[in-house]
């Protein structure tokens, strides 16, 4: 079943062309990863899925509904954003925090109920939170504030969980384990996953689906080995690398093979580098 | 949070209330004895004594109103601080700092000076338009949302600030002499003035101007944690914020009116409680309308009684406690 459909869809800021006739179909428990070098547009398309900004042309669709044409309450019940950092101005805690999720399902004269704090401890189990609950969210690291947002994400209740770089402040080990969660999430949950992000080994380790945006369209979508190849990162990043398979996983590996004045070149007159 | 827990907050704070209120009844130039003060107020309890017809007159005349009067202007600044940190995200905002009073009081001096203040609301009226003209160039130069830091929005409450006193002391240059004097008073602060008919106006304008609020609290709270991040949870930011700017406005317009510029209770008020009750505004707001009105009535208790028989302006107190409190804020937030 199609959750997501971008149809034609082009944006600009002013004179600038951004995105130019992007389409894409995603299907219902699908893990996306949207790749692209800085300014490709992948947070301009995150933006036109989430409804803060319409597009100039075309149309997205969330479970066949153009986003334009849902309210705001409705659509943060059908899609959530984890954003890359929160706010901390004032002293909130981490079960606050992931009870806001609950925004979108209450009316304006209602509390939480038990209903609700349910959910929330639900979804605080599931990023492994829950011993935090009631710690307030200053005192956090970067990764566990990170799930914290995961956490209040799940608490709306979504059909499609949309990520912009969710990892870009994670060490490796918390990498992983953020990517494992998004796994089991869509495994288990039936969740659909759409990603932002800068990490290919990552993508290919753990998404069904990639795009690669390049100047403001597709330049290639579909699984990983179809997706990342040495050709079509040359062509998006300007950039040589090694695709070859993961040696555990099988699944496309990317190393970098790095520029000018990398080590390689010492090597290479020493003849210890391999043949490229 | 629970209507459990800020029901039972609320009774908490208005038992702290009705101590404060009965405290500041002995404040004062004339001293009253306690029976019979206790014996005027609850006829039917017993106490022994009789007040005095002066001792009567000085207890329900002036010293219950000016209480009164006292609790309500503190609620409405404290609420209205509470409201204004929320939407700025800003710990340090207040209606004084942002130029919210500084407005309300350039505008109540215009009505008085082309002889509004005949008219019911006329005062509050213009007072009000100059409390939301304020705020709303505050957030006109303090800039879009990504850039607008704490550093913008205060330096764009000290231009608001020093254009509205320019305004006020033009305004009471040109009023002539003869009231210069009380205008200046009222200017620090002065709780003093109170009329039965302020006191009726200021406080519906604060129940209204909280209910709003309070209705509005759950949004305010998901805007505390970014406004992207409360459009994404479903809410309506430019409607919610335009509500909530315009009836703190309007409690601060109500206040100022009446009181004049009293400075920092917005700021402190909201500060204890939040580190007393946490930053869940259902409870927060509540919270500080209570605390605010008892911190207010001690304020001026003291202000009435430190230099006896003469009295300070209650804007003295304020900003002798809320300068220093201010400052510290401001360094310990770098």
């Amino acid at each position: 079943m199609e959750i997501l459909g971008i149809e034609g869809v082009s944006f600009q800021y002013g004179e600038k062309r951004v995105l130019r006739d992007i389409n894409l179909k995603v299907r219902k428990g699908e893990f996306w990863g949207i790749l692209g070098p800085n300014g490709s547009g992948k947070t301009t398309l995150m933006n036109l899925i989430d409804g803060m900004i319409p597009p100039r042309e075309g149309v997205i669709k969330i479970g066949g509904k153009p986003v334009g044409a849902i309210k705001r309450k409705e659509l943060a019940r059908l899609i959530a954003v984890v954003p890359q950092d929160a706010s901390l101005v004032f002293p909130l805690t981490v079960e606050e925090v992931v009870l806001m999720g609950r925004t979108p399902h209450l009316g304006r004269f209602e509390f939480e109920a038990k209903n609700d704090l349910d959910i929330a401890r639900v979804a605080m189990e599931a990023t492994d939170i829950l011993p935090l609950a009631a710690r307030l969210m200053q005192s956090l690291s970067g990764g566990e504030r990170q799930r914290v947002l995961i956490a209040r994400a799940l608490a709306q209740q979504p059909q499609v969980l949309l990520l912009d770089e969710p990892t870009s402040s994670l060490d490796i080990a918390h990498q992983i384990s953020a990517f494992d969660m998004l796994r089991s999430l869509v495994e288990n949950a039936g969740l659909t996953v759409l990603a932002a992000t800068h990490d290919m080994n990552l993508a290919s380790l753990y998404c069904d689906r990639i795009a690669l945006l390049h100047k403001g369209n597709f330049y290639s979508q579909g699984t990983p080995e179809e997706a990342l190849t040495e050709k079509s990162i040359k062509e998006v990043y300007g950039v040589n690398v090694v695709v070859d398979r993961h040696p555990i996983t099988g699944l496309p590996r990317i190393s970098l093979i790095g520029g000018h004045s990398s080590r390689r070149g010492s090597r290479w007159e020493a003849g210890a580098a391999p043949h490229l | 949070m629970t209507l459990k827990r800020i029901f039972r907050v609320s009774i908490f704070l208005l038992a702290v209330l009705a101590v404060v209120f009965l405290l500041a009844l002995f404040a004062g130039p004339a001293s009253l004895d306690v029976f019979p003060v206790f014996k005027g107020i609850f006829p039917f309890s017993g106490a022994h004594g009789q007040l005095s017809e002066s001792a009567r007159t000085i207890l329900f005349s002036i010293r219950i109103p000016r209480i009164i009067f006292a609790g309500i202007v503190g609620a409405s600044l404290s609420c209205s601080g509470v409201v204004f940190q929320g939407i700025l995200r800003n710990p340090l905002a207040d209606p004084y700092i942002l130029g919210v009073s500084g407005g309300a009081a350039a505008g109540a001096i215009i009505a008085i000076t082309l002889g509004l203040d005949s008219l019911p609301f006329g005062v509050t009226a213009v007072a009000f338009i100059g409390g939301i003209s304020s705020i709303l160039l505050v957030w006109g130069l303090a800039g879009s949302s990504a850039e607008r830091r704490t550093d913008r929005i205060l330096l764009s409450g000290v231009v608001v600030n020093a254009f509205f006193s320019a305004l006020i002391m033009f305004l009471v240059a040109v009023a002539g002499n003869a009231r210069v004097q009380s205008v200046i008073f009222w200017l620090m602060g002065d709780l003093g003035m109170a009329e039965k008919k302020d006191i009726v106006l200021g406080a519906l304008l604060m129940v209204a101007g909280f209910i709003v609020m309070f209705l509005h609290a759950r949004e305010l709270n998901v805007m505390l944690t970014g406004e992207d991040t409360a459009l994404q949870l479903g809410i309506n930011v430019k409607k919610t914020r335009m509500t909530l700017l315009l009836s703190a406005s309007l409690v601060t317009a109500g206040a100022v009116s009446m009181s004049g510029i009293i400075g920092f209770v917005g700021l402190i008020v909201p500060h204890i409680a939040r580190l007393l009750f946490g930053s869940d505004n259902r409870l927060l707001l509540p919270a500080s309308l209570l605390f605010g009105a008892a911190f207010l009535i001690v304020a001026d208790a003291i202000a009435r009684t430190v230099i006896a028989p003469s009295e300070l302006p209650v804007g003295v107190i304020t900003a002798l406690c809320g300068a220093p409190y201010f400052a510290y804020l401001m360094k310990r937030s770098k």
